[in-house]
Order: structure tokens, then C-alpha cells, then sequence
């Protein structure tokens, strides 16, 4: 297909703004996909992001439409996986940005914005959702226009009742310029995404920026160095169809025996080696994990289940990271990096499901770099690894630009919410009449905890929430301990800063009092900085627990009923004489819940 | 003329050093209730006349096919449910002249009918019950409170329960009064004002059991979705303790973690249960003991009848015990009686020592106060019987 005839394009959109129904009408419109294939939101194929309504990996699929060649870049919608995103603009000349008309523009889509600008794409706007009673045409047009966006440009549609769909793809056509590429020329082809599976190893989605790619040619992976020889290259229709040949402009994938996506990273120019580019193509990084937690088997033999689980998670996704780690309390298991808390959730539950595994997942932390009195510094992911409090001298913590857009009748309970997450408040903008931008610089730390529930709940889910690192920012931290029956539970521990600890550990106590089931003792829980005792509370003492009547000698029964329950026991994590179910671990994110 | 003896005075019951199993108590299963109670997760169905007598020949037919494998003295019978008091006297008359001409009986066997409060409102009904040999009746009375039953979902009325009780009382009979503890919002003084009630009465047993939720009942359900107050574990062990204290005065002895009786008025048949007895259940749902394998006769009642008249086998499921579940049963039924068990019992049953087995678990319970040793028997402490679950689990 010739240069002229392609169009790549993005579709930018917050979630649930009808993204993946927009996606799902071209596919029906077009006839890519035969109507009785058709599946709601094709595009999110895995269980996790239908359920979850958001799409994790990019997608791509290859349209035919009125002799063009359509190809469609699917982008993940979450924070946690901004660089992604940004790869999969840099493989598209233009960008459908879809907004809701009742909703208006998130503070999330803005983000996307000025990232798609930063590209240089062309931005169609698509106001959706149109046949909503609460569609406000209007406004949505003041904000485009506030945003420097023509809102003159702006489509409108209902993607679905399928109206001015057609419209969408004519626009495509029309307005987005067709790939700048030249055809000859050595190779420079960018992975904007990379995915694994067991019978064809790794798959690379590839968007050819010059020269061309066949099967059978060497080529090097310029980031990772890796070299392999080409097996299959093809376009998604959107089932993978081999093609001979992609040429520069065209976006489609790759396979070469690949067998790790840490080796095909998303952001990698490909190239090949009989006639190698001078350069790669420009914004690659190495991501890496933002928040850290501890995983653990419930059951101390899954270990090496657990283990091989993980290897196999890491083979599909390059973000992801783990070693070993040994916890006092929690015996072997693994120090596991995230992207963020989304990222986190979505491998606690592929483990879960796929594996058939019971974790126990500890609470999220940053990483903190500590400088000890002896004059070195050390990156530390893990509350349990702090140093003692008199080998410390300073500590800093990542600081994050948070951008919080709300309607303004919120605006005091999140400030409040900002201030008791140890947020400094930067700025204050009006959006449109009634909604308004805060900018506040936090701890990451902040963040990671329940902060994203309770400023959905202060909001009554109007409220968005988008950050960028700051880097490190020195910060008066403390490590708070808790001790179940007189024993430190590092896996517990919880760093937080030095005027709140007490109240946190309050607070928490409180809440783990009612988490842990009842012994036949009383078990004191005690919060502690260093060896001072900030909290304490007990769980108190069982009382009665005895099996009931025998009704006519079902004796066997009985016994199953007492089995079950001294089974139930096992489930939890055996710490010492007490049982601490996973809930505990968590509890440490809810500050001050109670309010 | 009586079939049987219309008054019962066995020897008051005695701790013996090896149990006497060479004895056989008898479950007849009534599947049928007026209405199922909110709480219950056992077999019933509506009593239609003709299902009945469909029941009642099948029962007939599966007490003779299995009369051959149990030619134990029979020293009780038990018609639990249910609601046998639904039975007319004729039926149960029936199923009695079954069993005298398929089993044999030892001299004086005790015969325990489950009667709803709601089926005993007039002395001719007992009259009927005394002339067919029935000499205990077990009462399910439950509750004197009218909030509590309704609760419960139980058919019957508060002044149904008395005009029954009041019957019993003035009768000579051996009577079990059931009363249901624990329930959602129960305060320890609810369910003791029950107690004292009852006392009035005078019962020859007194059967105090909690309220067990179980799973898909009504009440469990209704309790899962938070719409009703929660059961205070501290309020029913207080109560526990005053039920302890108050029959203890009136001269009860509690005899089983539940159970508590006048002297020479255990419940024999429940007792099977307890010292590891064997026995033998009829009906849907019936289960029976061999001393070496469990047998469960399917619960339906529509598989029950099914096969009949072909096949005089009823479908059942037989699960033959290991030596460890055998132990463990044995050690969690055992302990449920206050006098607990004793090795000398234990040894001549499982031909092995029970320091060979479980020294290390009963120093440990011993240890944490639950269970206690006097010369061969050992037994649950007062801390135990409120913990009794944990000294179970101990030995699974």
C-alpha cells in the first residue's frame, strides 16, 4: 500500500468517556470484524480489562476503509502506564480525542492532550455521547477552546447508537496527514508494545518508521542489543495475517523467537543489522517500578509456585520486577515492583486467577533513599529494611505534581483531604464555571495509600487525579512498628511522617483489633516508634466456641464442621501464636478512615 | 393394656470403667414439618396424607430389610425429625410393632417421641402417646417469647408451649425441654427468664443448645446481609454460665455440654451418641454407627421412596472410618459428656493407649487450662466447655 493511502491514529479518551465503543463501531462500520464475532469492546482482550473497563496493553488492528488503510492504535488509560501511552502516540500522526459530552474534559485527557500535541499529532475532536439527556454540547465546546482546540473541528457523536461514526473515519482520512516516511533507507521500526505467550514467545507491535522489514532478515534490537532473525511479520486485522513485507509508515507486528519482553521492550528501535541505523528513534526509557510491595504464599510450600508464577508474569510484562526477600514474620517470598497501584492489583490478580495461588500482598511503599550517619546513601523499597533511627541522618522520598480537576463545590473537602496527605498547595485554576484545577506537590507515598478512594469519596467520584514525579524531596520520616502479642511484625511496618505517626498508629491499631480473629487469649497490639509505644489496644479473648447439637448422630458431619474451621484457620497467615488475615496488610493504606 | 411398661426406673446411670457396647439405640427420621423453621437445615417436607403413607411403608420395609445386621439389645428408640408429632398414634403404633417384631428389645428401652408444642394441646393426645409405650417426650419448645419464635420461624406459639408444658407437668412423664440460646440480639437475661420459666415446670431434662447458623437458611441468610443484630459471643458465654449456675441450685446436673438432667434422667439414647455406642437410624437422612463404618441414608425423600417395593435397600452412602477418624470422633463426642472420657475405655476400644496417640496434644490443652485429669478420666474444665471447639480441633 502506498505511503498516501495510510492513516495511524490514536484514540485518546478518559475512561469510560466510550473509547472502547467508538473502537468497537468502526470495527462493525467497516466490516473488519463479521457482526456475529463481534464482542462488546474487541479490543480489550483480556478478562481483567473487560471486567475493569480499561485497557492495560495497547491494541492495534488494520482497517480497510474507502481504499485506505486504517490503522487503529488502541492506548491504555491509567496513570500507572503514561510511558506507554507515549509510545503508542509516537507510532500515530494523529489522534481522535474523545470526550464526553454530559462529562466534559478530564483532568486525565488533558494530560493525553498536551502529550499528543508534544508528538505533533493532529487532534480530531469527538464529542460522544451525544444522545445523553446530560449531553452539554456547549460546554464541552468552550472547554475545547480554552484548551486552544478549534472547537469549530469538533465532531459529534454517539458511538452507541453508531451516529456520526462515519463522519469520525471520513475525518480521519481527511484531516490526518498521511506518514511522513521514507522507504528506503535503513530500518528504524519503534515497539509500542510487546507481548508474550507461551506458543509464539514474544509478539512486538510495531509501527515501521523508515525503510522496510521482511521475513528472514537479521535484525538488532538497539536498546537491549539483542539480535534474532525475523519468523513472521503481519498486520492485526485484528486476528495476526502474515504479510511478505512492512514497509516504512505502516504498523503491524513482528515475531523472532523472542523469548522474554524484557529483551523487545516497548520504546526500542528495531533495525537491521546488514544495513544498521545511525540513531535510535528518540524517547526511549528504561521504566521502572514505582511502588514495591512484599508477596507472599499463604502457604509457606507454594513458595516455588509462587516463584515460577512470577517468572512467567515477568516474561509478559517488562515493567514488572521481583527478588527474593525474607520476612521475619512472613517467612520467604518476594519483593515485587510496580508501576503503580493499578499495575499492582492487575498482577495480584492474574497471580490469583491464572495461578491459583493464595498471597498475602503487604502494603505498598515508595522507595525512600536513606543517608546514614556513617555518610552513605541507600535506596530502601522495603519499611522492614529501615535502618535504626540512630544510623539515620536524613531521608528523602519521591515527591509527585498531583492535578486534581473537580467540580468546585468539593474544592474545601479535597484541599483538607491534600493537606492531611502532607500536600503543598501549588496552584488554583477555574477550568470552566463550576470546575476547578488544584495543583498540590505530595509524597508518592501519600498517594499509594487509600488517597485515590477517599478523593473519589470526598468527590462522589467527581474528582480526577493525575501526577508526574518531582524527584526527591527530604522529608521527616519515621518508621512505625506494629507488635501482635509483644512481636514485631515487619511486614507491618509502615513508614510515615514523624507529626502524624502517632494518630496513624492509633488509628490503625484500632482498625487491626478488629481484623484479627479473636485467640484464646487476650492479644495485646501495640503501634511503636522504635521502642516507644505510641498505641495499644488488645483483641480481646474468645469467649465461647462450641459445636452445636448432633442432630441424629450425624457424627461425621460434625467432624467436617470442626475441620472446616481449623482449616479456615490455616488459610491465614501464621504469625507467632496469632493468624493475621490479609485485610491487616492492607489496613496500613486507610489513613484515618474514620472521618 | 400397655406394650410396654408405662413407668421407667432405670438404675441411676453410673460412671463405668469400659463402656458396655453391646447395646443398640434406635433413630426412626420423620421427615415432615408444619413449616420449616428459620433456622433449620435438616430434611423435611410438607406432610401430604398419602406421601405419609408412602414413608411409613417404606420405613416399615427398610426396618425389616435391616433388622438381620443389628441384633443388639435395643435399650432405646428415638423419633426425631422433623416433627414425629405429626404421626398419628396409629402410625406410630405401626412403626413400633415393626421393631418389636424385628429387633430385640432389652427390658425397659426407652422410647423418646419429638413433639412441636403445637401437637400437644389436650391430655388425651399424651394419654395416646403413654398407651402406645412412648415413656419420654422431648418437647421443643425453644422459647417462651414470642419475638424469639417468630424469629425462629417456629410454627408453634407461646401459649401453645405452656398449655403443653402445663400438660407434661401434671403428668407423670419423663419430659425434655429444648430451649434455643444465642440468638441474634439475645441478651444473657432474655434467654435465662426463659430458663426460669420453664424451671416452673419442672422437666426431667432440660436441653440447652445455641443457635447454629447454618449455611443458606433463612436466618443465616438474613443475618449475611446485616438485618438483624449480631449474636454476642460474651453474652452467650455469661448466659452459659447462669444457665450453669441456676439449674446447677435446682438440683439439674449438667451432664453434657448442652445437657443437663434430674437424677436417673439422662437421655440414654443421646448418650449412644456421646460413649461411642453403636447405632442404627431409619428414614431419609438417617444415620447409623457399626462401631466401624458410618452409613447416611440419602436425604430426599423422593430418592427414599423411589426404588420401593423392588429393592428393599434404601439408597444411603457408607463411609468406613480410618483409626485416626475413628480416634478423633470418639475423643470429640467423648469429651462433650462432663465426665469426660476414660483410658481405660479408650484403650479397650482401640486396643492402643491414649498417651500412645495424643499425649503431646492433651499436655498442650492441659497446658492452656482447657482440659483437666482426675485418676483415668480426663475432661473439659469450665474454660473448655465455652472453648470446647479449640479441644476438638486439637485431636483432627
Amino acid at each position: 500500500m502506498s505511503t498516501g493511502k495510510i492513516r495511524n491514529f490514536c484514540i485518546i479518551a478518559h475512561i469510560d468517556h466510550g473509547k472502547s465503543t467508538l473502537a468497537d463501531r468502526i470495527l462493525e462500520i467497516t466490516h473488519t470484524i463479521e457482526d456475529r464475532k463481534m464482542q462488546e469492546q474487541v479490543l480489550d482482550n483480556m478478562d481483567l480489562e473487560r471486567e475493569r473497563g480499561i485497557t492495560i496493553k495497547a491494541q492495534a488492528v488494520s482497517i480497510d476503509y474507502k481504499g485506505y488503510r486504517l490503522n487503529l492504535i488502541d492506548t491504555p488509560g491509567h496513570v500507572d502506564f503514561s510511558y506507554e501511552v507515549s509510545r503508542s502516540l509516537a507510532a500515530c500522526e494523529g489522534a481522535l480525542l474523545v470526550i464526553d459530552a454530559a462529562q466534559g474534559i478530564e483532568a486525565q485527557t488533558v494530560a493525553n492532550i498536551y502529550l499528543a500535541l508534544e508528538h505533533d499529532l493532529e487532534i480530531i475532536p469527538v464529542i460522544n455521547k451525544i444522545d445523553l439527556p446530560a449531553a452539554d454540547i456547549p460546554r464541552v465546546k468552550e472547554q475545547l477552546l480554552e484548551r486552544g482546540i478549534d472547537p469549530d473541528e469538533a465532531l459529534l457523536a454517539s458511538a452507541k447508537e453508531g451516529t456520526g461514526v462515519e463522519e469520525v473515519l471520513d475525518a480521519v482520512i481527511d484531516r490526518i496527514p498521511a506518514p511522513k516516511a521514507q522507504r528506503d533507507g535503513p530500518l528504524k521500526a519503534l515497539v509500542f508494545d510487546s507481548l508474550y505467550n507461551s506458543y509464539q514467545g514474544v509478539i512486538a507491535h510495531i509501527r515501521v518508521m523508515t525503510g522496510s522489514l521482511s521475513r528472514g532478515e537479521e535484525i538488532l534490537l538497539m536498546a537491549s542489543g539483542k539480535k534474532y532473525e525475523v519468523d513472521e511479520v503481519g498486520i492485526f486485522t485484528p486476528d495476526m495475517q502474515p504479510v511478505s513485507c512492512l514497509e516504512a509508515g505502516e504498523v503491524g507486528y513482528l515475531m523472532a523467537g523472542i523469548k522474554n519482553v524484557r529483551n523487545c521492550k516497548v520504546g526500542d528501535t528495531i533495525t537491521k543489522i546488514s544495513s544498521r541505523a545511525a540513531e535510535p528513534l528518540p524517547g526511549y526509557q528504561d521504566v521502572k517500578p514505582m511502588v514495591f510491595s512484599g508477596l507472599y504464599p499463604t502457604d509457606n510450600s507454594d513458595y516455588e509456585i509462587l516463584q515460577e508464577a512470577l517468572e512467567k508474569l515477568q516474561l509478559n510484562d517488562a515493567a514488572f520486577t521481583f527478588e527474593n526477600e525474607t520476612s521475619a514474620a512472613l517467612g520467604f517470598g518476594f519483593r515485587c515492583g510496580f508501576l503503580g497501584l493499578l499495575h499492582m492489583e492487575i498482577v495480584q490478580e492474574r497471580l490469583e486467577r491464572e495461578f491459583d495461588l493464595e498471597l498475602i500482598i503487604t502494603a505498598p511503599s515508595v522507595v525512600y533513599r536513606v543517608t546514614t550517619t556513617e555518610g552513605d546513601t541507600r535506596e530502601i523499597d522495603n519499611p522492614a529494611a529501615f535502618p535504626e533511627v540512630n544510623e539515620i541522618e536524613t531521608i528523602t522520598e519521591p515527591y509527585v505534581e498531583a492535578t486534581l480537576d473537580l467540580p468546585e463545590d468539593y474544592i474545601g473537602s479535597v484541599m483538607e483531604l491534600c493537606e492531611k496527605s502532607r500536600g503543598n498547595f501549588q496552584d488554583m485554576t477555574y477550568l470552566d464555571q463550576d470546575r476547578v484545577r488544584l495543583k498540590y506537590e505530595m509524597p508518592m507515598s501519600e498517594i499509594i495509600t487509600d488517597f485515590f478512594n477517599q478523593l473519589k469519596s470526598k468527590s462522589r467520584g467527581y474528582a480526577t487525579l493525575d501526577y508526574e514525579p518531582l524527584g526527591y524531596r527530604k522529608s521527616d520520616l519515621v518508621k512505625l512498628d506494629i507488635l501482635v502479642n509483644k512481636e514485631r511484625v515487619d511486614a507491618l511496618s509502615v513508614i510515615v511522617h514523624r507529626d502524624r505517626a502517632e494518630e496513624i498508629g492509633r488509628d490503625l491499631i484500632n482498625r487491626l483489633k478488629d481484623i484479627i480473629p479473636r485467640k484464646m487469649f487476650t492479644v495485646p497490639l501495640q503501634a511503636a516508634i522504635g521502642s516507644n509505644v505510641v498505641a495499644r489496644e488488645n483483641i480481646k479473648a474468645r469467649k465461647k466456641d462450641v459445636l452445636q447439637k448432633c442432630y441424629g448422630g450425624d457424627v461425621s458431619r460434625k467432624r467436617k464442621l470442626l475441620e472446616k474451621q481449623k482449616e479456615g484457620k490455616k488459610r491465614l497467615k501464621q504469625v507467632g501464636d496469632v493468624e493475621i488475615p490479609q485485610e491487616a496488610f492492607m489496613a496500613v493504606l486507610e489513613r484515618g478512615g474514620s472521618d | 393394656m400397655s406394650k410396654f411398661p408405662r413407668k421407667l426406673l432405670w438404675p441411676c446411670w453410673s460412671a463405668v470403667a469400659v463402656i458396655d457396647r453391646n447395646q443398640l439405640a434406635l433413630y426412626l427420621h420423620v421427615p415432615f414439618c408444619w413449616q420449616k423453621c428459620s433456622y433449620c437445615d435438616f430434611y423435611s417436607r410438607p406432610a401430604e396424607p398419602k406421601i405419609v403413607r408412602l414413608y411409613l411403608n417404606r420405613l416399615a420395609e427398610e426396618l425389616k430389610f435391616r433388622g438381620p445386621d443389628w441384633q443388639k439389645p435395643v435399650t432405646s428408640i428415638y423419633f426425631g425429625g422433623g416433627t414425629p408429632s405429626l404421626l398419628s398414634p396409629a402410625a406410630l403404633d405401626k412403626i413400633l410393632q415393626v421393631i418389636r417384631d424385628n429387633y430385640r428389645l432389652a427390658p425397659n428401652p426407652e422410647i423418646t417421641l419429638e413433639v412441636n408444642p403445637g401437637d400437644l394441646q389436650s391430655q388425651t393426645v399424651l394419654d395416646n402417646w403413654q398407651e402406645l409405650g412412648i415413656n419420654r417426650i422431648s418437647l421443643g419448645v425453644q422459647s417462651l417469647q414470642q419475638v424469639e419464635l417468630k424469629l425462629l420461624g417456629r410454627s408453634h406459639s407461646v401459649s401453645q408451649a405452656r398449655r403443653s408444658l402445663a400438660f407434661l407437668a401434671k403428668s407423670e412423664y419423663n419430659y425434655n425441654v429444648d430451649l434455643i440460646s444465642a440468638l441474634p440480639g439475645q441478651q444473657a437475661e432474655d434467654h435465662l427468664q426463659n430458663l426460669v420459666e420453664i424451671l416452673q415446670y419442672r422437666p426431667r431434662h432440660i436441653s440447652c443448645y445455641n443457635l447454629q447458623l447454618e449455611p443458606g437458611t433463612p436466618l443465616a441468610e438474613r443475618m449475611k446481609q446485616g438485618l438483624l443484630p449480631e449474636i454476642s459471643e460474651e453474652e452467650d458465654a455469661r448466659g452459659y454460665q447462669q444457665t450453669r449456675q441456676q439449674l446447677k441450685k435446682q438440683n439439674y446436673q449438667h451432664y453434657e455440654i448442652s445437657n443437663f438432667a434430674l437424677p436417673g434422667f439422662k437421655c440414654r439414647h443421646n448418650l449412644a451418641y456421646w460413649e461411642f455406642r453403636p447405632y442404627a437410624g431409619f428414614g431419609p437422612a438417617a444415620c447409623s454407627f457399626n462401631l466401624r463404618e458410618r452409613r447416611k441414608n440419602q436425604a430426599s425423600l423422593r430418592d427414599y421412596l423411589a426404588d420401593s417395593p423392588r429393592n428393599p435397600e434404601v439408597p444411603h452412602e457408607i463411609s468406613r472410618l480410618d483409626q485416626q477418624d475413628l480416634k478423633a470422633e470418639y475423643l470429640f463426642m467423648g469429651f462433650r459428656l462432663l465426665q469426660g472420657i476414660d483410658r481405660r475405655d479408650f484403650r479397650s476400644f482401640f486396643q492402643q493407649s491414649l498417651a500412645d496417640c495424643y499425649s503431646r496434644e492433651i499436655a498442650g490443652l492441659k497446658e492452656e487450662g482447657l482440659l483437666a485429669e482426675s485418676g483415668d478420666k480426663i475432661y473439659l474444665t469450665g474454660r473448655g466447655l465455652l472453648l470446647a471447639n479449640h479441644v476438638f480441633q486439637a485431636f483432627l
